[in-house]
């Protein structure tokens, strides 16, 4: 009897032990995969961050696709020094006059759950602005078309880092280009702080074309490219950035069918040295107004060289929501810089050949202004507005310079998230 | 140079004086707006960053290469 007795508490004991064990591990299971903080992200028993599951495997898959056709109405008064499109006086500026057509193809192709690849391929059909220097000396030239492929393939190693190769390359009439890069991205403080540095490296192959017609072959021509960037958010609707890129090129540096005026009639080619260190330094800071769904954009940039070029660029634009399913962005560039320390429009007679010279209207002192306009419709989103959402659009932007030349930009674009 | 540190400072203050506040995940709808961020308009940023980029002489800053390709010179 007391045996039999003995027989039941001891299994009932061990009944409990294990009741309460699978009970425990059962409650830990919970904890450990379904607990959440006030902010949804999964914590364990003791409150620390998990790592979300893997999500499923989806294969290949195109995830985004993205168009914009674009139109480049280009002219002015009185033109460029370097150009010889144009005046019977050799010492005049020529045109500038160009139309350009952009269409840009852009596509997110996914390959599993933590690679993906934003290929960007524009292209330029460019008419009245050719490199080939015979056009050049007789007119204005009648066509050049120029390719680009950039293919940034990312790696998400976990939630807060991801890796970037950059890849691609630039064919054109006179120019065959190559890309290779890494980036390195990550978040901090529970994302709201994203830090990301980059390295690329561009080779040229350039066709030394001269504006005399004359063509002593190829060379190239160097560039690297180090940049870091950070962005913060400081509130609910605020972000701020800022970012500093240093640029290191070597080689040709001087677009070989431009040529400069000299006293008495005769013209010279441009003569740059063949390296240059540039330094850009950008802030940036946006605010979201939620009482009138308005958005403000502020940026401010800094630029100098070793050519002797400084420059300012601050620009601004404000985004209002019309409705649920448009937006109207309007935006202000201002831009001003000081010329390269070499440039001039007029060689005195007799002047060293050995000396760097440029008449390039591009590097001279100029202030430019630009506004622009653009119109979205978001046309099949559910619920917020976000940069998933698919959308039409059509934009115009009138850029001028001060140094007499302008643009007109027309553009149409659509954004489809498959 | 003194001009760009000046620069480089106050933007660096502005940046992360206040970032001790955490911006909690549930109060993120606003800054996910694509209106808060410039790189949802890629495409017509890289438009204009070549109109910039080849008409002036001063690009760079902005994670891609100032100089090189196409439009020597600038």
């Amino acid at each position: 009897m007391r045996v039999g007795v003995t027989h039941r508490l001891i299994a009932s004991a061990v009944l409990v032990v294990l009741a309460a064990q699978t009970s425990a591990a059962a409650q830990d299971t919970v904890r450990v995969s379904t607990d959440t903080d006030l902010d949804g992200d999964r914590v364990d028993v003791t409150g620390a961050s998990v790592a979300p599951d893997p999500p499923p495997d989806p294969g290949w898959a195109l995830e985004r696709f993205a168009t914009r056709f674009g139109v480049f109405q280009q002219d002015g008064s009185p033109g460029g020094f370097q150009s010889q499109a144009g005046p019977a006086d050799r010492h005049q500026p020529g045109s500038e006059q160009t139309w350009i057509f952009q269409p840009i193809l852009y596509a997110r192709i996914r390959q599993d759950a933590r690679i993906h690849h934003d290929v960007y391929i524009p292209v330029d059909v460019i008419s009245s602005a050719s490199t080939d220097a015979l056009d050049v000396v007789s007119s204005a030239s009648r066509e050049n078309e120029a390719v680009n492929i950039d293919i940034y393939s990312t790696y998400e190693a976990d939630a807060d880092s991801r890796y970037t190769l950059h890849w691609g390359g630039h064919v054109e009439e006179p120019l065959r280009s190559a890309t290779l890069g890494y980036a390195v991205s990550r978040d901090l403080a529970d994302d709201n702080a994203v830090f990301s540095v980059s390295f690329d490296g561009i080779v040229d192959f350039v066709d030394q074309v001269q504006f005399t017609g004359y063509d002593p072959g190829m060379t190239t021509r160097f560039t690297g490219t180090v940049n870091a960037s950070l962005s913060q958010m400081l509130s609910p609707t605020t972000i701020a950035a800022v970012s500093y890129g240093l640029t290191g090129q070597a080689g040709l540096l001087q677009t070989p069918w431009n040529s400069v005026p000299i006293e008495g009639g005769d013209r010279v080619g441009d003569l740059f040295p063949h390296t240059r260190m540039r330094h850009a330094f950008v802030g940036r800071i946006a605010q979201a107004i939620p009482d009138t769904r308005t958005f403000l954009a502020a940026q401010y940039r800094y630029y100098l060289d070793d050519f002797g070029v400084s420059a300012h660029t601050p620009e601004a634009s404000v985004t209002q929501y019309l409705g649920d399913d448009f937006s109207l962005r309007l935006s202000y560039r201002f831009h001003t810089q000081n010329a390269a320390r070499f440039w001039t429009s007029l060689l005195p007679a007799g002047f060293d050949l050995d000396h760097y010279r440029t008449a390039d209207s591009d590097l001279a002192a100029l202030d430019s202004h630009e506004v622009g306009g653009v119109l979205r419709w978001y046309y099949d989103h559910s619920g917020a507005v976000t940069a998933r959402s698919s959308y039409l659009e059509a934009s115009y932007y009138h850029y001028e310079r001060t140094n007499g030349l302008y643009v007109n930009l027309i553009s149409l674009g659509w954004g489809i998230t498959l | 140079m003194r001009t760009v540190f000046l620069s480089l400072g106050l933007a660096l203050l502005i940046t992360l004086l206040p970032s001790c506040a955490i911006v909690p995940r549930y109060a993120r709808g606003w800054v996910a707006d694509p209106a808060m961020d410039s790189s949802s308009d890629a495409l017509a940023q890289r438009s204009l960053r070549k109109l910039h980029g080849t008409r002036e002489a001063a690009s760079g800053g902005d994670g891609l290469s100032a100089g090189g390709g196409c439009a020597c010179g600038q």
